[in-house]
């Protein structure tokens, strides 16, 4: 891969057409985000949905690949750049290489279409051989039957070594059930953008840590046509992402660990409240609904927006131009109220077999070869996505996102793991919004949020 | 009651003219009826005295005003369409009430007005229906009736019988003709049916090209067109139209010789001897004789062979040839001939006509 | 002269029929039977089309109103459930209500400006067509790239339209970020796309209508707003009445723009019917009972409502 290997201009170039390419679609990234649900779900969670299982399929056995018969792998996964059938025409020559007899064709689903592409896909007498699954899909798939059981795959001695180098928490979202369904490979994280410039002007030289000093902060900083905060706030613009480690360093979360019941009332109220104060009371952010997402980055990109909780890849796209005319940073929100926790946001996807699949053995031959720190670092560097890998990082040649994947993937709290998850945070979604403008209280807009949710659970 | 006057009226869309110079003066209560083939300007004529086409030379004046720059609606005039252009969507009584209900006349006199007017064309029954219940004669009084019912200075009237039938058409003739005698209106008629113009004008103007050829009593313009096109669009059979030279008093055709009588010596005069000219006699003032015929007077006998024989049942039309020319003759109906037999054919010159190389009547 | 009636007899004698009555009858059936049989053979493609992509489907559709799953998870009966969800839903409610409000707004003001247009563009003895194209331009335009170009209308600070207010001294607008005004954007964007359809519609209509009419108006007197009071508006009957009943179906269809630009926000101020149907039967993939159901909803509310115009607009 290392000849193949783009120069940093490439790469930003692959980027940003990666954000036109998904503006195409009607429902283009942002849905894509939302629907690329993540990683890290308690065993609780993962039993309740393997109780779904009625009858689990039978475990593979673990075989050695050997050239029995040729065999043809077909991959499918969403698109993460424009050129992206254009790279993957170069990798398949590269496994097609490594690994003779197996022909590999790789295929692309759109974002904005995903479940009813894979929907179809799987309903179909020939399914893909290789899925690459949003956790949240992966789990309806899994409770479905449609996905292969690796798990004795996954544990042979001989991938060992492999397996340890893959972010545990990954092994426990595919382990639904007792049984293991995928290997994670690829993930995004939200974090929050700062301005360096205006941060010295203003005299703050730490990024603050508490509510109280970031609401300090954000005061002191707004002024002079400069906003000193902004975050996501409407549905279209999958806000919830930004809204989410407010609440999780609250310890609340859409529902509680034994995915029982909710947990935004009353534990999301304070962060709640706290976002919505600084939006209407102390107006330190542009008018709620006023800027789009893409607005409101294009703000912080012109120097007007000191403080902007949104997503990592921005920084590609910023390097794509000629960079912003201002030094700027990573950082998380704050502790929460009790000041024992901070956390990112952040959505993960997996190598699936399709249960299908008439050639199981080649096709985890190719999720091996994918989720190989040689070919997914490479790949994840060319895109501009964070790995899950816990051996080694993608040479991004970015400093922020080397940081992001250093600091902040660690920290990261992804989405829980229900059926009805993105129904939830859809539906409860207004009662946010209100909050954000004032026109209730946190402690209401979670009280309502609370029966939105439990009448989904 | 109007007067019109056209003053060096002319139209011309872009280059190409469609009317040219014309003066006329239609005088109050007159039938004048303007006669022309299809594209002659007659219509076009009409439409600007209405006021739906622009005049771009000259001035229409209407009672002494200059109508030019005047709205349709404040011309004062009437118009009936061929089509009738009848509103589909209206009752027969809200077709003939539209006029005053658009100049804001009150309700009930509209109501007593349309009934008035709707007696006058035997329409009582008939208020409610709508256009497309109505017959073609029912059709044509309900335009008729929208005329009136505004008690306009002027009607007009572009080819509005042409739609209806042969016996319909003579009828509506009529009660066209009663209608004028009774209100007295200027009316200007438009029409390219020579008959209608003859039995209802009291002058025709007969127009071709967008050039007025002869204006005058439907039986002057008749006995003495001013041209051969006047000459020949009215008349049915069609004038026999013969070319050939003077010379001295005799009109040399194509093997045949006519001499003149005084009359055609005396228009020949105005043309030197050996001109191209036409000789042009009507059918009816040709004789089909049986067996030899001495000229006398006014009468020239020509040898001819008959071709074609037409009955049309009150008369006979023959066509005989004479020389290298054909002669159509409009006789008795029971004449006994059929093609092939030699006859007499009898010119009566008093009516005939010279035309001069340029097609004027040389006795103008 | 009374009026003689002759029989046939008495003018000449009759001859012989060649055929029987049967046999008559026989060939008269066969001839039939040829003709319509041709009638039937082009009527099939429709027909198929038809039944396959608009009958069989809407039967599936209706099936699928009892049941849970169906396409890849096992179809299960769920009797009237989805039907009572779809009545207890707070955003069901919401979205119909969104839907009315937009179809309120939006057909009577692109009727309006159309018609206006297709009048003045009849009366353009000039560049008639130039701006034929031009007004039809925004129909043809992709939805996401008129969601693009709308950006630059509504967009908060270089939008032309908050340009203008604020030029004007006026407080800049919150398009589609505030609850009370992002339906309203939404109805102009649509309006904005509709426009050109329909004044080319109105202007082909306008165009066939008897020129007759209006000269025999303007003599009777008739100014321009009397002509098209009293001629244009009774005489477009036909054409207003299809306008009618086809804005209302596709109005209350009201998707892509929503979808684009707000996606059902801020706080599901223009959810509409079918963003709602896209986003249970799609978005949350194992409602499709729910979705059906909802699409049922839909198709009832078309149905009754386009009668009701039917009803109203039909030839008194």
């Amino acid at each position: 891969m290392t000849d193949k290997r783009l120069s940093p201009f490439d790469r930003a170039k692959l980027r940003r057409e990666a954000v036109i390419d998904y503006s195409r679609h009607s429902i283009n990234r942002r849905e894509f985000m939302f629907k690329m649900t993540a990683a890290g779900v308690g065993v609780a969670a993962a039993t309740r949905i393997g109780d779904a299982i009625a009858a689990p399929a039978p475990a593979m056995g673990v075989k050695r690949w050997a050239k029995q018969a040729d065999a043809t792998i077909r991959f499918v996964k969403g698109v993460h750049a424009a050129n992206d059938a254009e790279i993957w025409d170069g990798m398949k020559a590269e496994f097609e290489a490594a690994h003779p007899g197996i022909t590999l064709q790789p295929e692309f689903y759109d974002w904005a279409t995903m479940p009813e592409q894979l929907t179809a896909g799987y309903a179909s007498d020939d399914p893909w051989d290789v899925v690459y699954n949003t956790d949240q899909v992966l789990a309806r798939w899994v409770s479905e039957g449609l996905i292969a059981d690796i798990t004795a795959l996954a544990n042979d001695a001989a991938w060992a070594g492999e397996r340890e180098a893959i972010a545990p928490f990954t092994w426990d979202v595919v382990n639904i059930g007792g049984a293991e369904f995928g290997v994670g490979v690829l993930g995004a994280v939200f974090n929050i953008w700062y301005n360096l410039d205006l941060f010295e002007a203003a005299g703050i030289s730490e990024f603050p840590t508490t509510r109280a000093d970031f609401r300090e902060a954000a005061i002191a900083l707004t002024g002079d046509g400069v906003y000193g905060f902004e975050l996501r706030d409407s549905a279209a613009n999958s806000a919830f992402w930004d809204w989410f480690p407010w609440i999780h360093n609250d310890h609340a979360d859409i529902l509680s660990d034994d995915l029982s019941t909710q947990n935004v009332s009353p534990n999301g109220a304070a962060g709640t409240q706290f976002l919505g104060d600084l939006q209407s009371v102390d107006k330190v952010t542009p008018e709620v609904g006023a800027y789009d997402w893409d607005g409101a980055a294009a703000l912080f990109a012109a120097g007007r927006i000191a403080i902007l909780h949104d997503e990592s890849w921005r920084t590609t796209a910023w390097d794509a131009g000629d960079g912003l005319p201002f030094e700027y940073d990573v950082a998380m929100a704050p502790f929460g109220e009790d000041g024992t926790k901070q956390t990112a946001m952040g959505n993960f996807g997996y190598a699936t077999i399709s249960e299908g699949s008439e050639n199981k053995e080649a096709a985890w031959e190719f999720v091996k070869w994918f989720a190989s720190a040689d070919v997914i670092n490479p790949y994840a560097a060319t895109i501009g996505l964070q790995t899950v890998r816990v051996d080694s990082v993608p040479e991004y040649n970015n400093q922020h996102l080397e940081k992001i994947q250093a600091e902040l993937v660690p920290m990261v709290q992804p989405p829980q793991i229900h059926v009805n998850w993105a129904e939830m945070v859809r539906t409860m979604w207004p009662e946010v919004e209100k909050a954000y403008r004032g026109e209730q209280s946190g402690e209401e807009a979670m009280a309502n949020a609370a029966e939105i949710i439990n009448g989904l659970v | 009651m109007a007067q019109v006057e056209f003053i060096q009226v002319g139209k011309s869309y872009g280059e190409t003219g469609a009317v040219h110079n014309v003066n006329l003066t239609v005088d109050d209560s007159e039938f004048l009826v303007l006669l022309g083939p299809s594209g002659c300007g007659k219509s076009t004529l009409l439409k600007m005295v209405a006021g739906l086409e622009d005049v771009t030379a000259g001035e229409i004046r209407i009672d002494g005003r200059v109508v030019n720059y005047v709205k349709p609606g404040d011309r004062n005039v009437a118009m009936v369409f061929q089509n009738y252009a009848l509103y589909p969507h209206m009752t027969v009584q809200e077709n003939i009430g539209f006029p005053l209900k658009m100049t804001k006349v009150p309700k009930d006199q509209i109501r007593e007005r349309v009934t008035r007017t709707a007696a006058i064309l035997g329409l009582d029954g008939l208020l409610d229906r709508r256009p497309e219940q109505l017959s073609g004669g029912q059709r044509q009084r309900v335009a008729l009736a929208r005329s009136i019912i505004r008690e306009p200075a002027v009607f007009l009237m572009d080819e509005p019988l042409s739609n209806l039938d042969a016996q319909l058409r003579v009828q509506t003739r009529e009660e066209l003709l009663k209608l004028h005698e009774r209100l007295q209106t200027t009316t200007i008629y438009v029409t390219h049916d020579q008959i209608e113009a003859m039995t209802m004008g009291h002058r025709i103007v007969v127009m071709r090209s967008g050039v007025v050829q002869q204006v005058g009593r439907p039986q002057d313009v008749y006995d003495n067109p001013a041209n051969t096109f006047v000459a020949a669009f009215l008349g049915s059979p069609r004038i026999n139209l013969q070319t050939g030279k003077l010379d001295g008093a005799t009109f040399g055709g194509d093997g045949f010789v006519v001499p003149l009588n005084s009359k055609l010596a005396g228009a020949a005069s105005a043309v030197t001897a050996g001109s191209d000219v036409a000789l042009g006699v009507r059918p009816e003032d040709i004789e089909v004789r049986v067996g030899a015929v001495e000229a006398s007077g006014d009468k020239i006998a020509l040898d001819g062979v008959v071709s074609l024989v037409e009955p049309v049942g009150s008369d006979l039309y023959v066509r005989a040839q004479t020389g290298n020319v054909d002669w159509m003759a409009r006789t008795e109906a029971r004449l006994p001939v059929e093609p092939g037999q030699a006859v007499t054919l009898v010119l009566n010159l008093e009516h005939a006509h010279l035309f001069g190389e340029d097609g004027r009547n040389l006795a103008s | 002269m009374s009026d003689i009636t002759l029989t046939s007899t008495e003018i000449g004698a009759a001859g012989q029929l060649s055929l029987s009555p049967e046999e008559h009858k026989r060939e008269q059936r066969r001839y039939l039977l040829r003709r319509t049989a041709t009638a039937y053979l082009f009527l099939v493609p429709a027909a198929v089309f038809f039944i396959a992509f608009l009958v069989i489907p809407i039967g599936f559709l209706f099936f699928y109103t009892f049941h849970n799953g169906g396409i890849i998870s096992p179809r299960v009966y769920v009797g009237l459930d989805n039907w009572r969800n779809v009545f207890r839903d707070d955003l069901v409610i919401t979205s119909i209500k969104n839907t009315l409000v937009y179809c309120l707004m939006a057909i009577p003001s692109v009727f309006v400006i159309s018609m206006f247009l297709a009048l003045v563009l009849q009366q353009a003895t000039r560049g008639g067509s130039v701006f034929r194209s031009v007004f039809y331009l925004p129909t043809l335009t992709p939805y996401v790239v008129a969601a693009l170009i709308w950006q630059f209308v509504v967009h908060r600070d270089f939008g032309i339209l908050n340009m203008t207010l604020v030029k004007l001294g006026r407080d800049p607008v919150n398009w589609i970020g505030d609850p009370d005004m992002a339906l309203k954007s939404i109805t102009m964007l649509e309006v904005w796309r509709g426009v050109g359809f329909w004044t080319l519609l109105f202007l082909a209509a306008l165009i066939g209508l008897p020129k007759e009419l209006y000269q025999a108006a303007a003599i009777d007197g008739a100014n321009a707003w009397q002509r098209f009071r009293h001629l244009t508006i009774p005489l477009l009957r036909p054409t207003i009445f299809f306008a009618v009943v086809m804005a209302t179906i596709w109005n209350l269809q009201l998707f892509d723009s929503v979808s684009i630009m707000t996606n059902g926000g801020p706080q599901n101020s223009t959810a509409t019917v079918v963003w709602y149907i896209q986003q249970t039967t799609f978005a949350y993939t194992d409602k499709v009972g729910f979705g059906a159901a909802l699409s049922f909803t839909l198709l009832m509310l078309i149905l009754v409502l386009a009668l009701i115009e039917i009803r109203l607009l039909r030839k008194r």
